[in-house]
Protein backbone atom coordinates (compact mmCIF):
# COMPACT_ATOMS: atom_id res chain seq x y z
CA UNK A 1 0.00 0.00 0.00
CA UNK A 2 2.34 2.28 1.14
CA UNK A 3 4.49 1.74 -2.72
CA UNK A 4 1.45 2.59 -4.31
CA UNK A 5 1.33 5.55 -2.46
CA UNK A 6 4.76 6.54 -3.42
CA UNK A 7 4.18 5.48 -7.12
CA UNK A 8 1.75 7.39 -7.49
CA UNK A 9 3.48 10.71 -6.03
CA UNK A 10 6.18 10.16 -7.92
CA UNK A 11 4.48 9.91 -10.90
CA UNK A 12 3.02 13.17 -11.17
CA UNK A 13 6.60 14.38 -10.34
CA UNK A 14 8.04 12.88 -13.27
CA UNK A 15 5.53 14.44 -15.46
CA UNK A 16 6.03 17.75 -14.60
CA UNK A 17 10.08 17.25 -14.78
CA UNK A 18 9.04 15.60 -18.12
CA UNK A 19 7.51 19.26 -18.89
CA UNK A 20 9.41 21.20 -18.11
CA UNK A 21 12.32 19.27 -19.98
CA UNK A 22 10.20 19.86 -22.61
CA UNK A 23 10.36 23.81 -22.53
CA UNK A 24 14.10 23.60 -21.13
CA UNK A 25 15.71 21.44 -23.31
CA UNK A 26 14.74 23.28 -26.80
CA UNK A 27 15.57 26.68 -25.38
CA UNK A 28 18.85 25.61 -24.15
CA UNK A 29 19.58 23.60 -27.16
CA UNK A 30 19.11 26.75 -29.71
CA UNK A 31 21.09 29.34 -26.89
CA UNK A 32 24.07 26.79 -26.51
CA UNK A 33 24.42 24.02 -30.07
CA UNK A 34 24.48 20.84 -28.52
CA UNK A 35 23.82 21.72 -24.44
CA UNK A 36 19.83 20.45 -25.15
CA UNK A 37 21.06 16.88 -24.97
CA UNK A 38 24.03 18.10 -22.57
CA UNK A 39 21.13 18.60 -20.12
CA UNK A 40 19.24 15.44 -20.96
CA UNK A 41 22.67 13.46 -20.55
CA UNK A 42 23.03 12.51 -24.28
CA UNK A 43 26.80 13.11 -23.60
CA UNK A 44 28.37 11.99 -26.73
CA UNK A 45 25.28 13.16 -29.21
CA UNK A 46 25.77 16.62 -27.32
CA UNK A 47 28.93 16.79 -27.70
CA UNK A 48 29.02 15.88 -31.38
CA UNK A 49 26.66 18.26 -32.13
CA UNK A 50 27.89 21.34 -30.77
CA UNK A 51 31.68 20.30 -31.98
CA UNK A 52 29.69 19.90 -35.62
CA UNK A 53 27.55 23.21 -35.58
CA UNK A 54 29.85 25.62 -33.62
CA UNK A 55 32.72 24.08 -36.00
CA UNK A 56 30.62 25.43 -39.20
CA UNK A 57 29.94 28.57 -37.90
CA UNK A 58 33.63 29.75 -37.08
CA UNK A 59 34.71 27.94 -40.17
CA UNK A 60 32.33 30.32 -41.89
CA UNK A 61 33.47 32.92 -39.90
CA UNK A 62 36.95 32.11 -41.15
CA UNK A 63 36.08 32.33 -44.85
CA UNK A 64 34.64 35.65 -44.19
CA UNK A 65 31.29 34.72 -44.32
CA UNK A 66 28.64 37.31 -43.92
CA UNK A 67 25.62 37.41 -41.09
CA UNK A 68 22.65 38.30 -42.11
CA UNK A 69 21.01 41.45 -40.27
CA UNK A 70 17.52 41.18 -40.16
CA UNK A 71 15.73 42.77 -43.40
CA UNK A 72 12.32 43.35 -45.16
CA UNK A 73 14.47 42.93 -48.98
CA UNK A 74 15.53 40.36 -51.00
CA UNK A 75 13.96 37.11 -50.50
CA UNK A 76 17.51 35.49 -50.74
CA UNK A 77 18.65 37.78 -47.88
CA UNK A 78 15.57 36.91 -45.74
CA UNK A 79 16.01 33.47 -45.99
CA UNK A 80 19.93 33.94 -44.97
CA UNK A 81 18.82 35.73 -41.87
CA UNK A 82 16.13 32.83 -40.85
CA UNK A 83 19.04 30.53 -41.67
CA UNK A 84 20.98 32.34 -39.07
CA UNK A 85 19.28 32.69 -37.01
CA UNK A 86 18.75 29.02 -36.03
CA UNK A 87 22.58 28.92 -34.44
CA UNK A 88 20.83 31.33 -31.16
CA UNK A 89 23.66 32.12 -29.06
CA UNK A 90 26.27 32.26 -32.12
CA UNK A 91 24.13 34.60 -33.94
CA UNK A 92 23.43 36.66 -30.80
CA UNK A 93 27.07 36.64 -29.89
CA UNK A 94 28.04 37.47 -33.56
CA UNK A 95 25.15 40.16 -33.85
CA UNK A 96 26.91 41.83 -30.35
CA UNK A 97 30.57 41.49 -31.24
CA UNK A 98 30.13 42.46 -34.98
CA UNK A 99 31.33 39.36 -36.40
CA UNK A 100 31.87 38.18 -39.91
CA UNK A 101 32.05 40.70 -42.88
CA UNK A 102 29.85 43.41 -44.62
CA UNK A 103 29.69 41.97 -47.50
CA UNK A 104 30.65 38.86 -49.73
CA UNK A 105 33.58 39.77 -52.34
CA UNK A 106 34.76 36.60 -53.35
CA UNK A 107 33.85 32.96 -53.96
CA UNK A 108 35.25 32.07 -50.38
CA UNK A 109 33.55 34.30 -48.59
CA UNK A 110 30.05 32.93 -50.29
CA UNK A 111 31.18 29.84 -48.97
CA UNK A 112 31.59 30.96 -45.38
CA UNK A 113 28.10 32.69 -45.69
CA UNK A 114 26.63 29.47 -46.50
CA UNK A 115 28.26 27.99 -43.75
CA UNK A 116 27.15 29.87 -41.31
CA UNK A 117 23.54 30.10 -42.97
CA UNK A 118 23.74 25.60 -42.69
CA UNK A 119 24.97 25.88 -39.15
CA UNK A 120 21.69 27.52 -38.10
CA UNK A 121 19.96 24.94 -39.82
CA UNK A 122 21.78 22.14 -38.16
CA UNK A 123 21.32 23.80 -35.09
CA UNK A 124 17.30 23.60 -35.83
CA UNK A 125 17.53 20.31 -36.12
CA UNK A 126 19.20 19.99 -32.88
CA UNK A 127 16.56 21.81 -31.71
CA UNK A 128 14.00 19.64 -33.06
CA UNK A 129 15.78 16.43 -31.69
CA UNK A 130 15.97 17.63 -27.72
CA UNK A 131 12.56 18.10 -27.97
CA UNK A 132 11.98 14.78 -29.25
CA UNK A 133 14.27 13.44 -26.28
CA UNK A 134 12.56 15.45 -23.72
CA UNK A 135 8.87 14.50 -24.73
CA UNK A 136 9.92 10.72 -25.04
CA UNK A 137 9.48 10.42 -28.69
CA UNK A 138 13.31 9.48 -29.01
CA UNK A 139 15.65 8.00 -26.74
CA UNK B 1 38.97 38.87 -39.96
CA UNK B 2 42.43 38.98 -39.87
CA UNK B 3 42.89 35.37 -41.19
CA UNK B 4 40.95 34.34 -43.35
CA UNK B 5 40.52 30.88 -44.12
CA UNK B 6 41.37 29.92 -47.74
CA UNK B 7 39.84 26.73 -48.78
CA UNK B 8 38.83 25.29 -52.11
CA UNK B 9 35.40 23.91 -53.96
CA UNK B 10 36.00 20.90 -52.83
CA UNK B 11 37.73 20.89 -49.21
CA UNK B 12 34.71 23.25 -48.56
CA UNK B 13 32.13 20.98 -50.06
CA UNK B 14 33.67 17.56 -47.99
CA UNK B 15 33.71 19.97 -44.55
CA UNK B 16 30.27 20.56 -45.14
CA UNK B 17 29.80 17.01 -45.89
CA UNK B 18 31.25 15.29 -42.58
CA UNK B 19 29.98 18.22 -40.09
CA UNK B 20 25.94 17.93 -42.00
CA UNK B 21 25.90 13.93 -41.88
CA UNK B 22 27.21 13.76 -38.51
CA UNK B 23 24.00 15.98 -37.45
CA UNK B 24 21.85 14.33 -39.71
CA UNK B 25 22.79 11.24 -38.36
CA UNK B 26 22.07 11.64 -34.95
CA UNK B 27 18.93 13.65 -35.77
CA UNK B 28 17.66 11.20 -37.93
CA UNK B 29 17.98 7.79 -36.56
CA UNK B 30 16.94 6.32 -33.23
CA UNK B 31 19.94 3.83 -32.71
CA UNK B 32 23.58 4.60 -32.18
CA UNK B 33 24.69 1.87 -35.06
CA UNK B 34 21.68 3.38 -37.09
CA UNK B 35 22.76 7.33 -36.65
CA UNK B 36 26.36 6.00 -37.79
CA UNK B 37 25.30 4.05 -40.74
CA UNK B 38 22.72 6.98 -41.87
CA UNK B 39 25.43 9.33 -41.55
CA UNK B 40 27.75 7.49 -43.82
CA UNK B 41 25.16 6.93 -45.87
CA UNK B 42 24.62 11.17 -46.11
CA UNK B 43 28.63 11.50 -46.44
CA UNK B 44 28.52 8.92 -49.34
CA UNK B 45 25.61 10.73 -51.09
CA UNK B 46 26.68 14.27 -50.44
CA UNK B 47 30.36 13.75 -52.09
CA UNK B 48 29.23 11.21 -54.86
CA UNK B 49 26.09 12.75 -55.70
CA UNK B 50 26.14 16.11 -54.51
CA UNK B 51 30.09 16.61 -55.89
CA UNK B 52 30.93 14.19 -58.39
CA UNK B 53 27.85 13.33 -60.44
CA UNK B 54 26.72 17.17 -60.03
CA UNK B 55 30.48 18.51 -61.10
CA UNK B 56 30.00 16.41 -64.16
CA UNK B 57 26.69 17.32 -65.23
CA UNK B 58 27.52 20.57 -64.82
CA UNK B 59 30.87 19.77 -67.12
CA UNK B 60 28.84 18.54 -69.65
CA UNK B 61 26.07 21.43 -69.66
CA UNK B 62 28.95 23.90 -70.06
CA UNK B 63 30.26 21.68 -73.49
Amino acid sequence: MAEDTSTSSARPAAAAEAGSMALLAPAVAWLIPGAGHLIQKRWIRGFLLMGSIVAMFVMGLAMDGKIYNPNAGDLLDILGFVGDLGAGGLYIAGRLFDWGSTAITYAGADYGTKFIVVAGLLNIMSVVDAYHIAIGKKQ
Amino acid sequence: MILALQVSHFTAAVTFAVFASIVFGITQRNTPREMLRFAGYCFVMFVVVGLFVAGWFMWLLHH
